[in-house]
């Protein structure tokens, strides 16, 4: 039995202000994507692990998601509301029909629904809250009947069923279907699969999103992760010294994203030491195409110890032994910057 | 710092001059115009320099002391040590030949006076400082104006060994510009949010009223059409009565004209017949004329033809009330069916009507959840909003941080500045509870870096004090401030003349207390009292005497 598994697809995102319209446009056509994915690959099963949608979803939406649905009418779709797109009490999801081979897990509590002539039954239930503090994915008691069992599962931090790695080892399911973290990775190979976002939604979900494709054969469960491009974040960190000029800077990265394909987009994080009259300039950088975040965390060529050892009991020595001895934090540690940059200048 | 030599081979006055100074206080001594301060102006020109300005003026050492006879020979040289270790420095002055030489003479190594060997060894003073503190000349036995600012500024910047170019209140005041700019840029930015905030609380409200809209037409909606289906009155057939009536008009007047007719013809053979019987009576059988027979048969006739047309009338009305029936039964039976059909008709229209009802009705119920949904959604996204963005936090952060900075400064800057004020002033007044024998004990400066001596719980200006004890004052704080700017080696000190106003008494304690004194000393004077004192109390001295 073939399946899919993909999780927070967040139709609908509009998070951040300007990348509005790019963010929404992916989503939905990445999902269209996995349906067209799952008719070619004649999938049984389509597993969608929570936070379809962004937000409460409208009808307008759930119909087209329908009718994305009834392409596949060789699939049998089993869904949940994640914490997103939670039940709430005027929902849509409420009172949506659903297209004959759509089952939404609609209870508060554990529940299954049993798939027709596959002897498969998928558990699962819906968010009613935003948030569910209890670990409801512990003791789940299964059947066992020779029926093939998919837990089909939202959350896994403290604040959204929180559960660890090691709940699923002993389970009697078959494959566990999750979501909600971004970052899709096997937690027990072909078994328990976080399913990851499958389109990045915010800058930090790096690296490749995509959908699980799997296979269970006599309660043997294989899965194979496949990477969609529409857009994928890449961290790019790069290592400023005094000698490197700003332009020097922009080619190197211009050539980076010549060689990168055209989906990946860029976050450049400026570490290292910078010309204290020179500086970087990170708007600059912001402005290049395909950049879509620059963090600059350049500082200054400061060598305390040697201004500890020459400025030792004036104003500019004590000043970086005050600043070291308080507690170290992001304010601290740039204030030490800020008075060393100003007590230096000319 | 010890001068171990001097030896001038040319500057302004003098000429091959050879002179060892001992390691503590020397006098020298000589009458007017036999080049003191010349000798003076050589240590400190050796020691820092001397610079040709561009623009000649009185105050120009340089051209002062630039030797009359030979102004390319303008040289000489010095030797000192610096802990323990001797040195051997030499200079031209002469500003087209400037050249110096500095040589460790323990190992030979050459040093180099222009990338600031010189300087270190000096401790990182500046000739500015030197000439406030330790070159001590009595026609500015008053501290230079300038000289209250290198006080402040060598209160908040050093404590110990050298000083610095720090500019603490330029620091300060660029910490101030940039907190500003991180404030503005963050201003910037709530404004943005808070202005897409106040937008989605406007969608916000519109979506509110059309729910509520929305909600009042479902009302209405359920007010106007009750659910179930309403009693059906099927309405008689609308068949033709006008028509009806008319055929029973016409009919009534064929009935009429019938009986009209056959009455007529009744009553003239009734008559007939009465006139036939009279005229039998009268005439006995067979004796009639025959002229009342044909008209008694013509009665007959006429009797006769009424009867029948009486006849024919019935005849024709129970016919006419046949097909009466027979139409009545038949119309019946087309009303029946007809309103069959109505009926029909009519239910069909209401299920669509109610189809259509319901369908509105539905259609009202998905847009007020759709209007729901979004409000909800928009209410997250003004929850949402509400929050500060990843730039803000760090807008915010650097503000933090340069307030952190700026108060940092501004705390140590004083913490130093108290620091070295009452450092100061605890050197100050132990020098002059020694010149002055306890009587003065306790010496302050003010705000304005104003001396201020203690006398009977009074604070006094030196103004306030006799001339003898405000030059004490000075001296004290020439000496305290200039035993603060290097603590590790003290320079040599120049006193020009300082005692003058001094008494006997006076100038045998400070006298007593220079000899005390571990530094290098050198006092110029031109009375002999300073000698005299000094044998008199066996304060041991070198003595260097100039002369014309």
């Amino acid at each position: 039995m073939k399946f899919i598994h993909i999780a927070d697809i967040h139709l609908g995102a509009k998070s951040g202000r300007e990348r509005k319209k790019a963010m929404d446009s992916y989503s939905w056509q990445a999902f269209s994507d996995v349906i067209r994915k799952a008719g070619e690959e004649q999938v049984q099963i389509l597993l969608i692990a929570g936070d379809l949608f962004h937000r409460q979803p409208l009808v307008r939406e759930l119909k087209e998601v329908n009718y994305q649905f009834s392409r596949i009418p060789q699939t049998q779709v089993v869904l949940m509301a994640g914490n997103r797109d939670y039940l709430a009490p005027e929902s849509c999801y409420r009172t949506f029909p659903w297209g004959e081979n759509v089952h939404f897990l609609k209870q508060e509590h554990m529940d299954y629904v049993e798939l027709e002539g596959m002897d498969t039954r998928v558990y699962g239930f819906s968010y009613y809250h935003k948030e569910i503090t209890e670990p409801l994915y512990q003791n789940i008691k299964v059947k066992k009947d020779g029926f093939c069992n998919i837990l089909l599962a939202h959350g896994g931090d403290e604040k959204h069923v929180p559960f660890r790695s090691n709940d699923f080892v002993q389970c009697d399911f078959d494959y566990v279907a999750l979501g909600h973290v971004h970052k899709p990775v096997e937690i027990v190979k072909n078994k328990v699969v976080m399913a990851g976002a499958l389109q990045p939604i915010e800058f930090s979900d790096t690296g490749e999103h995509g959908c699980f494709l799997g296979e269970i054969k006599e309660h043997k469960c294989t899965v194979e992760f496949i990477p969609l491009h529409y857009c994928e974040y890449v961290p790019l960190n790069l290592k400023v010294s005094p000698e490197i000029g700003q332009s020097a800077l922009k080619e190197f990265i211009t050539a980076r994203l010549r060689v990168a394909p055209e989906y990946q987009k860029f976050k450049i994080t400026l570490s290292g030491f910078c010309d204290e009259e020179h500086p970087v300039d990170a708007e600059e950088l912001k402005k290049m195409d395909r950049v879509v975040q620059v963090v600059d965390k350049c500082r200054a060529d400061y060598d305390f110890e040697k201004l500890k050892l020459k400025y030792g009991q004036q104003i500019l020595g004590r000043y970086i032994r005050t600043l070291e001895e308080m507690p170290q934090n992001e304010v601290t540690k740039k204030a030490l910057y800020y008075g060393v940059e100003a007590l230096m200048a000319e | 710092m010890k001068i171990t030599e001097i030896q001038i081979k040319n500057f302004g006055k003098l000429h091959n001059i050879n002179v060892r100074p001992l390691p503590g206080l020397n006098v020298i001594y000589g009458e007017n115009e036999t080049g003191k301060s010349t000798m003076q102006q050589f240590i400190t020109g050796m020691l820092f320099g001397m610079e040709k300005q561009e623009k000649t003026g009185k105050n120009d050492s340089y051209q002062q002391y630039e030797p009359w006879n030979s102004s390319s020979f303008y040289a000489g040289a010095m030797k000192f040590t610096v802990g323990g270790k001797p040195f051997f420095l030499e200079r031209n002055f002469y500003h087209k030949e400037k050249s110096s030489s500095l040589v460790n003479e323990m190992d030979g190594e050459k040093l180099s006076v222009e990338q600031g060997d010189l300087e270190m060894l000096l401790g990182g003073m500046k000739k500015t400082t030197y000439e406030n503190t330790y070159c001590i000349r009595q026609a500015e036995i008053e501290t230079k104006e300038e000289f209250a600012e290198v006080l402040q500024n060598y209160f908040v910047n050093a404590s110990t060994g050298s000083e610095s170019d720090i500019d603490l209140t330029g620091a300060r005041k660029r910490l101030l510009d940039k907190k500003k700019g991180a404030e503005q840029r963050y201003h910037e930015e709530t404004g943005q949010r808070k202005e897409e905030l106040e937008k989605i609380r406007l969608e916000e409200n519109i979506l509110k009223k059309d729910i509520e809209q929305l909600k009042g037409q479902q009302t209405e909606s359920v007010v106007n059409i009750p659910g179930q289906p309403i009693n059906m009155i099927i309405p008689e057939r609308d068949t033709n009565q006008m028509a009806e009536y008319l055929r029973d008009l016409r009919q009534k007047k064929k009935q009429q004209g019938y009986l009209w007719r056959g009455g007529i013809s009744l009553v003239i053979a009734l008559a007939g017949l009465l006139l036939g019987i009279l005229n039998a009576v009268r005439h006995p059988l067979g004796q009639g004329a025959p002229g009342w027979m044909v008209l008694q048969l013509f009665l007959l006739f006429v009797f006769l033809g009424g009867a029948g047309s009486v006849c024919h009338w019935f005849q024709k009305e129970r016919r006419l009330k046949k097909l009466r029936r027979q139409q009545q039964e038949e119309a019946k039976e087309l009303t029946i069916s007809a309103s069959r059909d109505m009926e029909w008709k009519r239910v069909h229209e209401e299920q669509e009507k109610q189809a259509k009802h319901q369908a509105v009705e539905a259609l009202l119920h998905e847009q007020l959840a759709e209007k729901q949904a979004m409000l909800i959604n928009l209410q997250e996204e003004i929850e949402e909003a509400l929050e500060a963005a990843e730039e803000e936090k760090e807008l915010e952060q650097q503000i933090q941080a340069y307030e952190l900075a700026y108060t940092t400064l501004q705390t140590l800057s004083q913490d130093i500045y108290q620091d070295n004020r009452n450092q100061l002033e605890e050197v100050m007044s132990q020098i002059l509870a020694e010149m002055t024998h306890g009587k003065y004990n306790t010496i302050g400066l003010d705000d304005q870096m104003n001396l201020m001596v203690e006398k009977d719980n009074r604070s006094l200006h030196p103004w306030q004090v006799s001339q003898g004890v405000m030059e004490q004052m000075y001296v004290a704080l020439r000496f305290g401030a200039g035993g603060m700017f290097t603590q590790e080696e003290s320079m040599p000190i120049i006193l020009d003349e300082v005692f003058a106003a001094f008494d006997e008494k006076r100038l045998e304690a400070a006298l007593q207390w220079l000899g005390r004194q571990n530094g290098q000393i050198f006092l110029f004077t031109c009375q002999r009292r300073e000698m005299e004192i000094l044998e008199r109390n066996h304060i041991p001295y070198g003595k260097i005497m100039l002369s014309r």
